[in-house]
Parts: structure tokens; C-alpha cells; sequence
């Protein structure tokens, strides 16, 4: 640590998870001094504390998002589906994903499913349901392709825009083919594909095909990507000059020991020299100057726990929230800023997850590869979705991992209360069942898009404080009978999907701690989980009267203070949000280094130019 | 308790032989986490009692030693010591160990028999070809037939004494 304290910063990013790894990067490439905060740990091993948090993993008890990786109570991290360890939730439903503050963020555990939005995604106010975004899909297009170079994603672009009617540049390719899709899916594809289906929200039966998922993780390169220059796949942490290959490790989350995996880490082993990075340090408050600018941050750092925590104040020119959704709202709503729309932490939005689980009539091989590979797509748009929240399906290939838990649970199930009477069975009974069950085992993963309402918040309370004396995220959150209508349709298409597999259906929803979201819609039972996905707490807009930032994710109240990361999106869509969020992170950076140089030019007399801009 | 008999016993319970398990090269160490979860005395009088039913399902003389038997399994599953409800104090005064759940190393976590029962890899644990999750599931090891005596006893051969 080079003694930020004192020293005046072109740029303090708070947050060095997804987004802030990107922006850091972007703002170091053009020269401009940044001083990266990040509450969390980080590691000193030239791995990045990898080998670490593998081992960490496979020992784990309970392999969680969080597991592997060193947490700390100075910045508690939420698990997923926490019930009141961190968050306050006040319900009426509660609020299922969690996220990781340590270095890295988020994006150490996520999944690494890489979707493009679609057009209409921009637009979901014109459907009568959320808001309208105030950019489109063409704004974002080359962003999304700076993006997808940055993280480096394997897909097929070809099938993404004839299934999915994505725009393309002409000949557009991913850095990367393709990953393999799994055999589950395609059995699938023998079974469903050219086959329809009925959606109680949709006029038209909706034909169905299994489409290859976009993913951050290293497939082969492309050579005919970037005109013929090929890609080389950046290297985790403490690899050789190239990055591996995904290996099929199936732990993608929440760690990927081949290092496949984009993470946030891999944009910082490339970072230029004017980043610095400081970890174990939590930004309380940004400081608005008398001018309404935003002038600096303070934050707490701290040794291994809360002992001893020391507060420290640094100056910047631009300040930029990158502290995931709800840290953003939380910092914004402590540090009194921003808020004249009253906007700031609503909107608060998630994926919701119906999730359906079954047997297959024969051995898939189950739980081998990425968790994902396929999708079903003809859910997510057209008139339906001014009636019932749309959904993407997502091809669970890791059993019932996410609905009941690891195969393990199925050997405790067997043990205690198995066989004919019901005093669990042994040996070759025991054998023979798991291995029949296990490798048939699957699960389908609808993804429902949420419209951001007002109602659903993310507040705070004195008294409601963490160890380090930082307010808690108090949660108020609510299904609407939009995304609840959304859900049943889901529901009827999933009963028919097994009924077109020959699939034995094991779904049931039942009240109680497995569940603590279940509810009842229409006379029928459901209970979801929840896909990380939080967003909307900072929305964007075109008017500062009901939106926090601007299209560039800058605060309409406070120049040179910007929010960015899935808080900004006005809509969530039906695809996996980081994609699009790297993107408007790099289109931001552009904004950001015309301010830095705007501001250059009014302070001149000051500062010397950027060496390398 | 003797290697070889606790392999014998651990084949009975698991219904995978002597030589698979011994394959995982757990062997030793979870014999001492049962030595020093349970004791000695209870680990050799469930032995008895599950030897002395050599055909047909194992039987036990009471629900302690039933517990007892599915933890052992259980730990051979998953490579998890689940803990048992009626868990004693460790009587060998080495001060207190975990009385579970916990797993027991990586390694035993790599080796869990449910991930061999259908032929597959604990998540994280092993490094595949590119692709090879798009290729019909090998067939999984097949479990012994019901015709055949439960476990193998050919302890001698493949476990060192
Ligand atoms: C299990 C899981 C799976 C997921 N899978 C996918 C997927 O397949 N595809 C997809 O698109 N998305 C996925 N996501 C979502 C994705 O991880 C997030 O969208 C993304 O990480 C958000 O990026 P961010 O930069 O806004 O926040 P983060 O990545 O969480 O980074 C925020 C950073 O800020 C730091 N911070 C927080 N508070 C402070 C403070 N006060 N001071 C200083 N630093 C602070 C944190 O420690 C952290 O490092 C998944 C999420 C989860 C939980
Ligand atoms: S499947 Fe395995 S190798 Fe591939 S990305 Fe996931 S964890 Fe890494």
C-alpha cells in the first residue's frame, strides 16, 4: 500500500468487484491516477489466494457462493437467501441473492452465463410493465463487444441471432466457440426440439428449441475473431501467459480451479501502473462539496476484524460507486446524496427463480461440465410479455443441487428413512439406488424478469448497524401478481416439458425453512429461489426527477459522482445481468475520462496533464 | 479395530468391496476418525453384529448401532463425519475433536463413493477433457448383483495388515 492518505486522486472507484475492476481498468489505460477501495480482502500469494480458496471449497461443509472465500465481519457478505444475518428483511417475501465482498466481488463466485439483452429489453415500458430505458440496443452494441472481448465469452453469435434475434455487426464472431453443450441437453434437443407448447400468457403455441448459452469461460479461440487476429484468453492469477481451457470442473460456482472462469481478478492482473489498489478498506460516505460536486470518500480500514478500525478521508476529482446495487443505494442513501428524485435505493429487482426438478427415463450425466450449457428462448419476448412476466429456461445440468441440495443430501435421505420400512438402507441396496437416481437427476431454471417498482426498497436505520457501525440493507420486497402470473405460466410450461421427456417431476413446493419464499398464487403452491442478479437501486433514466443517474450511470444530482454496476438498469430483461453491466461500465468509462479531462482544463493551473492520455 | 476388519465392515455397509475402497486410500484415516469419535468398544461390537448376518441386509442390535452404521456410510459417501445424536465425549483425554458434521479433509471430500455410484467426479475435484460432458455417461461401475454375498471379504489381499 503506497499511503493513500493525504493524496489527492484524479479517481476513487469504490469497490473493486465486477464493475470496479472494469472502470479501474479503463481510467488506468488512459493514465488517470485511481485509487481502487475495496472492502474486503484481498490476498498477497502472487495466485491471488486461489489455491487457498480451492482448498477452501472442497473442505467446506456447506458449498455456498461464499464458501471459498475469506469474508470478513468489518463488510459482511450476504449469503444467499439470507434470512436476517445481515440484511433486514422485512418481507413481505423475502429477498433471495446474496453477494461477496471481498476482492474480486461478486464476480469471484457468479456463474459466468454471458447474455446479450434483446432490443425489446430496452423497452419494456412500452409493454405497460417497468421502464423504459433511456438508451437502446444500438448504443450498447459495441460495448457489448468491448465487453465480450474484456471477460472473454465463448458463443455462437450466428445461432444467437437467428434464435434469439440478436443484432449483429455483419460476420460478427465471440472471441471463443462455443462451449460444448452438455448431453443432457441434447437429449433435450431430440425430445423438444420442432415441438411447441402451450403458455397460458401467449396466443400462440410457442415453438421449441434448445439454443447454446454465451458464457464467461474459455472455450476454443476463435481464429477468425477480430478479422482473422484470433484471441488469446487471458490468464488467471498466477498462470503462464494464456488461460486454460474449461476443463469441466462443474464447481464454476462457486469456484473455478482451472481459473476458466472470468473473474474480476483477471481484468486486475492487468490493470497499468496508476491503479492502486487498497483492500480492507469500507467507504462510509462519499463527500459532496459545497459546490454539489462530489469532492472524496471516507472509509474505515481495519486489520482481521473490526478492532482497531481507523478513519481515513481521500480527495478525488471523480468518485465512482461500484460497490454492488446494494452498497451503492446504501452509501448514496448514508452519505445523503442523490436522492432528489426520492428514487434512490427502490426499484430493487432480482431474477426470481421457479425452479422444476426431476428424473430423466435414462442415465444423462449429470453433474459434468458447466452447470448450464443450453437454454430454451422462446419465452422472453413478444405480446406475452404485457400479460405475465417473461422468463428464460435455463438446462440445469447439476442435478438437484440448487433445488434440494448436493447428492449428498439424497445419501443422508437414503441412509435415515430409505427402503421399505422406512429405517434407511445399506450397502448394495445403497449402491445401486444412488447410482440410478444421481446420474438422471436434472432440473429446469426459469429466470423471470421483475419490473422495477418503487415499492420494492432497500432503506436504512441507525438502528440497524454491523459490527463496523455502517448501517444494515433493510429490505422490503414483494413478487407482484405480474412476475407471481409470470411464474404459474412457467409452472405450465415446465408440466408439459416433462410430459414431452418422459421425465418423472419431483417438484414440490412446500412451507417451511427449505422454502422461506414459498407462497400461493391462484389456488396452487409455488416457492422460488434467487439468482443474484440485484438491481435497479440507483436507476437510470432521462429525467433527473424520476431517475438517480443519467444514461452514463453519472447522478443528475452531483457532477463527477457516478453509481455504476446492475443498480443502474432500469430493466433487468430475462438474460443473466453482468453482460450488460460490463458493458455500460466500459461506455461509462469513455464519459468519465471526457469529465477527468473537463475537469483537467477548468483546474489546469493545478495539475500537470495525464502522462498517457 | 484391525484394518482389514474395518474394511470388511466399511464393504458391508457401503456395498463397495474391499479393493474400491482401498482404491480411495481412505482406509486408515477414517478408521481413526471412527476410533476417535465413537471409541473402540462400540466401532468392534457393531463389527460383530454386522458380521454375524453375513447374508441379506445388515442387522443391528440396537438404534445406536444403526446410527452408527449410517455415519460410517455416510462418511464413506460423502467424506463427511456427520456427528452422531449420542455422541460421547472422546475417552483417550486428547482433548476435544469436532464431533461433526465436518468434512475431513479434501481428499475425502475428492473420493466420496456417491460421485463413483453413478460414475461421475465430486464438482471441483477433477479436470476433464474440453467437452467431454457433451459424451453419453460412461457406463457407472455396476454394483455388485443381489445374488452375490454381500461385500467381499478378500480383505487379505488388498489390505495391508
Ligand atoms: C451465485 C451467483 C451467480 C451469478 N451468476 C451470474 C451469471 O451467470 N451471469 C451474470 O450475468 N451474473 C451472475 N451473477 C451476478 C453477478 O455476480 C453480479 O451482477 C456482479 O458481480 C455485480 O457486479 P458489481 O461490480 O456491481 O458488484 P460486486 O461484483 O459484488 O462488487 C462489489 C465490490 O464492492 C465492494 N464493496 C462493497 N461495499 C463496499 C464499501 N462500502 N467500500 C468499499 N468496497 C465495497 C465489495 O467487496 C465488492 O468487491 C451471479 C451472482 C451470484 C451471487
Ligand atoms: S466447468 Fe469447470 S473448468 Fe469449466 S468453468 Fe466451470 S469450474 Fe471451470
Amino acid at each position: 500500500m503506497s499511503g493513500p492518505q493525504g493524496r489527492r486522486w484524479d479517481v476513487v472507484v469504490v469497490g473493486a468487484g465486477f464493475a470496479g475492476s472494469l472502470v479501474a481498468k479503463r481510467l488506468g489505460d488512459q493514465g488517470w491516477r485511481v485509487l481502487v477501495l475495496e472492502a474486503g480482502h484481498g490476498a498477497s500469494s502472487s495466485d491471488g489466494g486461489h489455491a487457498d480458496a480451492v482448498e477452501a471449497y472442497r473442505t467446506a461443509l456447506l458449498k455456498v457462493p461464499n464458501s471459498p472465500y475469506r469474508t470478513s465481519t468489518a463488510a459482511p457478505s450476504p449469503a444467499m437467501g439470507d434470512v436476517g444475518e445481515y440484511f433486514v428483511q422485512n418481507g413481505p417475501l423475502p429477498y433471495g441473492s446474496g453477494y461477496l465482498r471481498a476482492n474480486g466481488g461478486t464476480g469471484l463466485p457468479w456463474t459466468g452465463l454471458a447474455l446479450r439483452m434483446h432490443p425489446e429489453d430496452f423497452r419494456a415500458g412500452d409493454f405497460g410493465q417497468g421502464r423504459n430505458w433511456p438508451l437502446g440496443y444500438d448504443d450498447l452494441e459495441p460495448y457489448y463487444r468491448a465487453a465480450e472481448r474484456e471477460i472473454g465469452v465463448a458463443g455462437d453469435a450466428e445461432e444467437q441471432g437467428a434464435e434469439i434475434g440478436l443484432p449483429f455487426p455483419e460476420g460478427y464472431q465471440f472471441p471463443m466457440r462455443p462451449i460444448p453443450q452438455s448431453y443432457l441437453d441434447q437429449v433435450m434437443t431430440k425430445s423438444l426440439d420442432g415441438g411447441t407448447i402451450r403458455d397460458p400468457g401467449a396466443d400462440d403455441p410457442v415453438p421449441l428449441r434448445v439454443v447454446t448459452t454465451p458464457h464467461a469461460r474459455n472455450g476454443l479461440p476463435n481464429p477468425s475473431y477480430d478479422d482473422g487476429a484470433g484471441y488469446r484468453p487471458a490468464p488467471g492469477p498466477g498462470q503462464p501467459d494464456r488461460g486454460t481451457l474449461c476443463q469441466g470442473y462443474a464447481s464454476c460456482v462457486p469456484i473455478c480451479p482451472s481459473q476458466a472462469k472470468y473473474t474480476p481478478l483477471k481484468t486486475q492482473a492487468r490493470w497499468g501502473s496508476s491503479v492502486t489498489l487498497v483492500t480492507r478498506a469500507v467507504v462510509t460516505r462519499v463527500r459532496i462539496g459545497a459546490d454539489g460536486r462530489a469532492a472524496g470518500v471516507d472509509y474505515r480500514s481495519y486489520g482481521d476484524d473490526t478492532a482497531g478500525a481507523v478513519t481515513h478521508s481521500v480527495d478525488a476529482d471523480l468518485v465512482v460507486l461500484a460497490a454492488h446495487a446494494i452498497e451503492n443505494a446504501k452509501l448514496l442513501l448514508v452519505s445523503e446524496a442523490a436522492n432528489s428524485s426520492d428514487q434512490v435505493g427502490r426499484n430493487l429487482m432480482d431474477h426470481p427463480v421457479l425452479l422444476t426438478w426431476g428424473l430423466m427415463p435414462q442415465q444423462v450425466g449429470a453433474y459434468r461440465g458447466p452447470g448450464s450449457t443450453s437454454g430454451l428462448e422462446g419465452f422472453r419476448f413478444g405480446a406475452a410479455r404485457a400479460r405475465r412476466a417473461p422468463f428464460r429456461v435455463e438446462i440445469g445440468n447439476w442435478g438437484w443441487t440448487w433445488s434440494l441440495g448436493p447428492p449428498e443430501q439424497r445419501v443422508a435421505e437414503l441412509l435415515g428413512t430409505g427402503g421399505s420400512d422406512g429405517h434407511g438402507i445399506l450397502g448394495t441396496e445403497l449402491r445401486r439406488a444412488l447410482g440410478d437416481q444421481i446420474g438422471r437427476e436434472f432440473a429446469f431454471q426459469f429466470e423471470l424478469e421483475q419490473e422495477a417498482d418503487p415499492a420494492n426498497r432497500v432503506t436504512i436505520d441507525s438502528r440497524h448497524r454491523d459490527a463496523l457501525g455502517t448501517p444494515r440493507p433493510i429490505i422490503h420486497y414483494d413478487l407482484s401478481d405480474y412476475v407471481k402470473r409470470g411464474i404459474a405460466a412457467a409452472k405450465a410450461v415446465s408440466d408439459q416439458l416433462f410430459d414431452l421427456l418422459g421425465a418423472q417431476d419431483h417438484t414440490r413446493f412446500e412451507q417451511g425453512p427449505g422454502w422461506p419464499s414459498y407462497f400461493e398464487f391462484e389456488g396452487s403452491s409455488y416457492a422460488y429461489r434467487a439468482a443474484g442478479h440485484g438491481a435497479g437501486t440507483h436507476i437510470m433514466g432521462d429525467s433527473p426527477r424520476t431517475s438517480v443517474v443519467d444514461e452514463w450511470q453519472r447522478c443528475w444530482d452531483h457532477p463527477y459522482l457516478y453509481a455504476v454496476g446492475c443498480g443502474s438498469m432500469p430493466t433487468v430483461a430475462t438474460s443473466n445481468p453482468s453482460l450488460t453491466m460490463a458493458a455500460l461500465a466500459l461506455r461509462s468509462s469513455e464519459e468519465m475520462h471526457r469529465d477527468l479531462l473537463d475537469r483537467r482544463r477548468i483546474t489546469s493551473a493545478r495539475h500537470p496533464a495525464p502522462a498517457a492520455s | 479395530m484391525e484394518l482389514h476388519q474395518f474394511a470388511a465392515l466399511s464393504a458391508d455397509l457401503t456395498g463397495f468391496d474391499c479393493r474400491e475402497l482401498q482404491e480411495t486410500g481412505m482406509l486408515h484415516t477414517y478408521r481413526q476418525v471412527v476410533v476417535d469419535q465413537t471409541g473402540a468398544e462400540r466401532l468392534d461390537r457393531l463389527a460383530d453384529s454386522v458380521a454375524g448376518t453375513p447374508d441379506g441386509p445388515p442387522r443391528f442390535e440396537d438404534d445406536s448401532a444403526r446410527e452408527l452404521a449410517r455415519a460410517i456410510t455416510h462418511l464413506w459417501y460423502v467424506g463427511t463425519w456427520p456427528g452422531l445424536p449420542d455422541s460421547l465425549p472422546p475417552d483417550n483425554g486428547a482433548g476435544t475433536p469436532q464431533t461433526g458434521p465436518y468434512v475431513v479433509s479434501s481428499q475425502a471430500y475428492e473420493q466420496g463413493l456417491v460421485w463413483r455410484a453413478f460414475g461421475g467426479n465430486a464438482p471441483g475435484a477433477a479436470a476433464q477433457a474440453h467437452g467431454s460432458w457433451a459424451d453419453a455417461p460412461s457406463e457407472a461401475a455396476p454394483a455388485p448383483s443381489e445374488a452375490a454375498p454381500r461385500g467381499a471379504r478378500d480383505t487379505e489381499s488388498v489390505v495391508a495388515r
